[in-house]
């Protein structure tokens, strides 16, 4: 199965003809998965399965992950990872890679993401106060620049915070759509507002 | 591929831990020691390592950023903390201490008989020891530039090149040093190293080894 995640952008193909040899071979079917004790290897098989568009093995992989790998999350950093049920003090590291991977992938990422580098963008947000501060959506779509904010915990909401785009070509010609404020500085487009759950556009004057 | 849009709560959570985990100081030197959330015991006898934390954390690095293409600077800062970690002393602390045969090969447990053919049980090193200086290879200090490590080099270079198609600066194509042991220090950069497999790979059409003597199938 692991060789199936290297594989699966270079060869498809015959990525997907191993996938399915591995998959039978670990137990996974659409009707469950039949050993829950190899972290990696049910990881990988939720990744492609969400990479390929295999529905039949995502159901019972993710019934496996929610009721064997024990999702935790911390709420006074608003963290999330998966305890896997070892008792330990730090997450393993190895399988939280993977199982982190599987959540974040989306049909053809991994594919796309080994072909060509990212393409450039007309704008960057840059100098977002990390943790304090994370963006759930960032994106441009049909020239405007759409952003998502989340607070890190509740107790982050209402501070003030502040980033900035970079990149822009005319940064004097846009403005913000929602609870935020754009100042032009040198060539850069500075957005004050606040932390909480919101969303916010950048859209040309 | 289908666009996604928007990073699940989880991903910003996970995000978060992996972010805070990076930037937790500790030395990777010979005379430190990763911090003990770096994990060094997942599937032994391969995987043991605390490099492979470092790799297999990068990937969710990449895919996130494909989320949110107009935002990349946390996840290039984390793959940066991985990527510093991967030059230190203890990204090869298999190969820079595992000399020779393995003196423990009559005492595998019997969990790695899977892993060894039946009839060199107890003469054969479990996959996970890398046997440096193994004839007729010798010792070969830079895990690089030696003959076997394919498993570090490799891994290295998906951790590169995941940053170099995230990135907008090409920072790890300048040279930079590794292991940092004295005379057991090798400048390389994501270039020269790629250059370097290349090579390797066209001497040995049979492929590279990650352990010495041990040549897997892909």
């Amino acid at each position: 199965m692991t060789y199936c995640f290297y594989l699966a952008p270079q060869v498809p193909a015959e990525a997907k003809r191993l996938f399915a040899a591995a998959a039978a071979n670990a137990g996974i079917t659409a009707d469950g998965v039949a050993n829950v004790g190899s972290p990696r290897i049910n990881a990988i098989a939720l990744l492609l399965s969400r990479e390929w568009g295999l529905k039949e093995f995502e159901a019972p992989l993710v019934d496996v992950l929610e009721t064997n790998y024990e999702p935790t999350w911390d709420p006074e950093r608003g963290e999330f990872t998966w305890g896997l049920g070892l008792g330990e003090e730090h997450p393993r590291g190895q399988y939280n890679g993977f199982l982190a991977a599987a959540e974040a992938v989306t049909p053809g990422a991994w594919t796309a993401l080994s072909e060509a580098p990212m393409s450039p963008q007309p704008g960057l947000v840059e100098g977002v106060d990390f943790p304090t501060l994370a963006l759930a959506e960032a994106h441009w779509e049909a020239g405007a620049l759409r952003l998502g904010l989340k607070p890190q915990t509740s107790s982050a909401i209402g501070r003030p915070t502040k980033f900035k785009i970079s990149g822009l070509q005319e940064p004097s010609h846009w403005r913000v759509e929602g609870e935020a404020r754009a100042t032009v500085r040198g060539s850069d487009l500075m957005i004050d507002t606040t932390v909480k759950d919101h969303r916010i556009a950048l859209l040309p004057t | 591929m289908t666009t996604s849009t928007k990073l699940s709560d989880r991903s910003l959570g996970w995000l978060r831990y992996i972010h805070r985990k990076a930037h937790t100081p500790d030395d990777w030197s010979k005379e430190g020691k990763p911090h003990p959330h770096w994990d060094d015991r997942s599937d032994p006898p391969l995987a043991s390592y605390p490099r492979f934390d470092l790799i297999d954390s990068s990937y969710a690095m990449g895919l996130m950023a494909q989320t949110t293409p107009a935002w990349r600077e946390p996840y290039v800062a984390v793959l940066d903390q991985l990527l510093e970690r991967h030059t230190g002393w203890w990204s090869a602390n298999d190969w820079l201490t595992q000399f020779g045969d393995d003196p423990n090969r009559k005492d595998y447990p019997d969990m790695y008989r899977f892993l060894i053919p039946p009839e060199l049980w107890g003469n054969y090193d479990a996959p996970g020891w890398t046997a440096n200086g193994v004839e007729p290879y010798g010792i070969q200090m830079d895990p690089v530039a030696a003959d076997g490590m394919l498993f570090y080099k490799g891994f290295f270079l998906v951790m590169l090149g995941l940053r170099s198609m995230i990135a907008t600066d090409d920072r790890w194509n300048e040279p930079f040093k590794m292991i940092r042991d004295g005379d057991n220090t090798f400048e390389w950069s994501h270039t020269a190293i790629a250059a370097h497999l290349t090579n390797q790979w066209k001497d040995k059409p049979q492929g590279c080894h990650c352990e010495n003597t041990k040549v897997w199938p892909l």
